[in-house]
């Protein structure tokens, strides 16, 4: 389960485009993706160390203690992280050409959206665990269910009527607007 | 993302009264813009992408004195890293709070007359 909704939300937005877009073009927006993952996985360690905090905080104080933690790692987080994803911003054009070549510098205009996009992952990094620590698993899974489907939705509307170039920025905004699945069925 | 937000913030607020450090939220978003602004200054000025490191460090550099201008970090974080990291990176820790970290007395300095 948790692995057909990893692959369907990974690259239901690569499968819309398949028929949609060259190869080439499909090429640069692979490299974006790729780019834009492993910055990801990088951002949801953090999520994964508040987890384990939360679960001693809630085990030991309750709900109460819990609050003022929410407090003080939505503060470590937004230091910590905030800096990568705008740095991921500043430096989108020349981490592309560097790491895969001129040739894709066309992705840097989508790297950027979802760098920026993922401020707003940055900040629920520090309140999704306290749905799965409280036990609200229902609720920590409609998270992602509720958008994803939306985006879905969007990206089947959205992609096919846009013209050529906006395609491409299109699957990526679309995507900015969705949860990773990956944090929900892990 | 943004949906995902809504939703969980939502979610929590249902289930706990929520509240989030604003103030460091803001402070570190305007510190990230400045160092993002300043990187996108510096490609302006001289581009190659062989430059990427130099880009990073600039931005690093940035980042740390917009966080120290803003006061956005205290000594407890600092100490909170310390916790973390364990006593091999007391250095670093010593080093990053000389950084980061605007106490009374730099701020004094800082604005002195000369």
């Amino acid at each position: 389960m948790a692995g057909i909704a990893a692959f369907l939300y990974n690259n239901f937005d690569q499968l819309t485009l398949i028929p949609l877009v060259p190869l080439a073009v499909l090429g640069v927006y692979g490299a974006v993706a790729s780019a834009y993952y492993a910055y990801y996985e990088l951002i949801t360690v953090l999520g994964s160390v508040l987890l384990a905090i939360f679960s001693g905080v809630y085990g030991a104080k309750g709900s109460e203690g819990l609050r003022h933690s929410v407090r003080n790692s939505s503060r470590y987080v937004s230091i910590v992280a905030m800096p990568l994803a705008f740095a991921l911003v500043a430096v989108s054009r020349p981490a592309l050409t560097l790491l895969v070549g001129n040739g894709y510098e066309a992705g840097t205009i989508p790297l950027v959206i979802l760098a920026v996009a993922s401020t707003t992952t940055i900040i629920s990094m520090s309140l999704f665990p306290i749905l799965i620590v409280m036990n609200e698993t229902l609720l920590a899974a409609l998270t992602s269910i509720i958008p994803l489907s939306l985006g879905f939705g969007i990206a089947l509307v959205l992609i096919p009527v846009s013209r050529y170039y906006w395609r491409f920025h299109c699957s990526r905004l679309v995507d900015g607007l969705q949860p990773n699945t990956n944090v929900v069925f892990r | 993302m943004v949906f995902s937000l809504i939703l969980t913030w939502y979610f929590v607020k249902l289930k706990i009264p929520l509240k989030l450090d604003n103030g460091t939220i803001i402070k570190s978003v305007v510190a990230s813009s400045a160092m993002a602004l300043g990187v996108q200054l510096l490609q302006m000025v001289y581009y190659s992408r062989f430059l990427l490191p130099l880009y990073f460090l600039a931005g690093a550099a940035l980042y740390l004195v917009a966080i120290r201008a803003l006061r956005a970090a205290t000594t407890t974080d600092i100490d909170l890293i310390r916790q973390v990291l364990g006593p091999r990176f007391n250095g670093l820790c010593d080093l990053l709070s000389h950084l980061v970290v605007l106490s009374n007395r730099s701020l004094l300095l800082f604005w002195w007359p000369h």
